[in-house]
């Protein structure tokens, strides 16, 4: 009981603005994920208009939206060129729905980008969240997926590019060989060895964490695979590092 | 415990150029039980492994050299390499692998040819070297315990190839407190163990024998578990103190050698976490890199007279067993829970 003349004190809890705290965290934090999924959307010939001009979406249905901004457009471009690919991207508006369109480099003549290499159409979703999200945490499965070796190890450059330059956390899931070849190249050099600025982006073995799933004992375990500043594994792979070429040599 | 594997150039050159077709394929499944093996280092500098595969690289990215490329490419992929300049030290290389024109008749030297033709055999030795109990026999002399100087140099050998490629050493011994002191039941009052300087003595020898040999500097951590806390006079008459004394005077013993005294509070059900007493060998992330489990206790240099042991004055065959590598995930997480109990933390002087 408080003394007269003594102000006394009440807990006081406004349980409507700590849950409205909790879900503005929570839904920030969410806000801050994207997720571009192994499985993706077969390329459609046209894309609608009026969704999302944020982010490209599961299946990639906002490319064409987000490719119709030309800034979005000239950075694709600049890294397509980075990239060696062989075409140049564009989306044209057409009532209600956007076309993507690409150019072989050297014609004059555009095609659908349902009816480029696979590899190409699919990368679309991957190189743009790269080049226009920036302080996320961006979960890629599989972003080499249709891609060839050399463009494997290629997009490794364009993500240690968002990574550091743009400031995102990625959390990719992949097995290709190429794209950690590239990042161990990558620490070895101290650079990138693809960069669309002039100035080099610097990176080392700690911009980079390893983790290689394996299967023990019928469930799924996970090892920590250390890197040195050489860019050399000083962590020996539960079933080698890609071994099982040498098992079909004899 | 592991075994250390020079590759020369001119080995390097052979699996360059050596032809595959003509079965010397028992050369790539050789060299493939190296590369899975976790326990075998490849020695020497991949800066001239890089240069071969640069030089040749023409060469190599043909389809006939196809499986020349791969092995090199797996060699250079191992993880377990060691970038060791053999004219400073010669780091206890166990098994040199030479080129076929440095004709060497030295027993540890294999050419390609050499291991094309005994590959089973040249394994089962690099096992046997991996896996092999040593031991420390110390025998009744006149007054004085007797060692078989060959044993020991042994032991040094082992010890040392180990150590130069760990940054860490943990020593679990759940006996030392009580060697290190005993409580008179009598007179209820603290004082040296029997094997007190044993155990010492061989900290001394770990020191000036095999660390301040290495041309690196080596964490050393002891750890153990107070079973004179299980007596009751321990607390009631508060011999802590006194113990506490002695326990860093051991710790001293190590005078150059950055080091930690781990003791844990006894409790029963930590005393049989690891009844073993083991030596763990951690590398610069804190890998376990090999252990060893050895017996009887951390006291195998005996320098006293024989009456000072009594009727202990016995023949004494001191065990190191290598560990298997199936353990070593429980292993860690052992060492770990110890590691993580409550106790008193004691370093010695030199801390640096």
């Amino acid at each position: 009981m408080a003394l007269e003349g003594t102000p006394s004190f009440r807990p006081y809890f406004d349980f409507n603005d700590m849950y409205e705290g909790y879900l503005s965290i929570s839904r920030n934090n969410l806000a801050s994920i994207v997720v571009i999924p192994g499985l993706r959307q077969l390329p459609e010939r046209y894309h609608k208009r009026g969704l999302q001009t944020l982010f490209v979406g599961q299946s990639g249905e906002n490319i064409g939206e987000l490719i119709h901004n030309p800034e979005a457009q000239q950075r694709v471009n600049k890294w397509f060129k980075l990239l060696e690919i062989p075409y140049e991207i564009r989306s044209i508006e057409e009532k209600n729905y956007f076309y993507l369109q690409m150019r072989p480099i050297g014609t004059n003549y555009w095609i659908s980008y349902r009816d480029v290499g696979l590899g190409y159409s699919l990368s679309i979703s991957f190189i743009l969240t790269c080049l226009l999200e920036d302080n996320k945490t961006i979960l890629v499965e599989e972003p080499e997926v249709h891609l060839h070796p050399k463009l494997q190890g290629d997009m490794m450059d364009l993500l240690l590019y968002s990574s550091l330059k743009r400031n995102n956390q990625f959390i990719v899931e992949t097995h290709s060989e190429n794209m950690l070849l590239r990042a161990q190249k990558c620490i070895r050099s101290g650079q990138t060895k693809i960069s669309p600025e002039k100035n080099i982006i610097r990176v080392n073995a700690n911009d980079l964490l390893i983790n290689n799933v394996f299967k023990e004992n019928n469930t799924s375990s996970v090892q920590k695979i250390e890197i040195d500043n050489k860019g050399d594994f000083r962590t020996h792979w539960r079933d080698g590092f890609f071994s099982e070429r040498l098992d079909d040599l004899f | 415990m592991i075994s250390l594997i020079h590759l020369s150039k001119s080995f390097l050159e052979d699996i360059t150029k050596l032809n595959f077709n003509e079965n010397n394929s028992a050369l790539i499944f050789f060299l493939k039980q190296l590369y899975d093996d976790d326990s075998v280092y490849f020695v020497g500098k991949k800066n001239i492994l890089e240069e071969i595969i640069k030089n040749n690289l023409i060469d190599l990215k043909k389809i006939n050299f196809q499986k020349n490329y791969q092995t090199l490419y797996f060699i250079s992929k191992k993880a377990e390499w060691l970038e060791m300049d053999l004219s400073i030290n010669d780091y206890n290389i166990d098994f040199y692998f030479t080129g076929n024109n440095d004709a060497i008749n030295n027993i540890n030297y294999y050419t390609t040819k050499k291991i094309i033709n005994n590959f089973s055999v040249i394994l089962k030795k690099i096992e046997k070297n991996n896996s092999e109990i040593f031991d420390i026999k110390l025998k009744k002399g006149k007054n004085y315990y007797l060692y078989d100087n060959n044993e020991i140099e042994n032991f040094k050998k082992k010890f040392s190839k180990v150590l130069n490629i760990s940054n860490k050493i943990i020593i679990w011994d759940q006996y030392i407190p009580d060697n290190l002191a005993r409580i008179d039941k009598k007179t209820k009052q603290l004082g040296y163990g029997t094997f007190s300087d044993d155990y010492i003595d061989t900290l001394k020898f770990f020191e000036n024998e095999i660390f301040n040999k290495l041309n690196k500097k080596i964490f050393c951590e002891i750890l153990t578990m107070n079973k004179l806390e299980a007596d009751w006079n321990y607390k009631n008459l508060n011999l802590e103190k006194i113990f506490l004394k002695l326990a860093q005077n051991y710790i001293n013993q190590l005078k150059k050698t950055s080091s930690k005294l781990l003791i844990k509070n006894y409790n029963l059900d930590s005393w049989d976490l690891l009844h073993s007493r083991v030596i763990v060998f951690k590398d610069e992330f804190n890998q376990l890199i090999c252990y060893c489990v050895f017996e009887p206790g951390a006291d195998f240099v005996k320098k006293k007279h024989k009456s000072h042991y009594k009727r202990s004055y016995r023949v004494r065959n001191y065990k190191f067993t290598p560990g298997n590598r199936t353990n070593y995930g429980l292993m860690n997480s052992n060492i770990q829970a110890l590691s993580n109990l409550d106790g008193s933390e004691l370093s010695n002087t030199t801390n640096n």
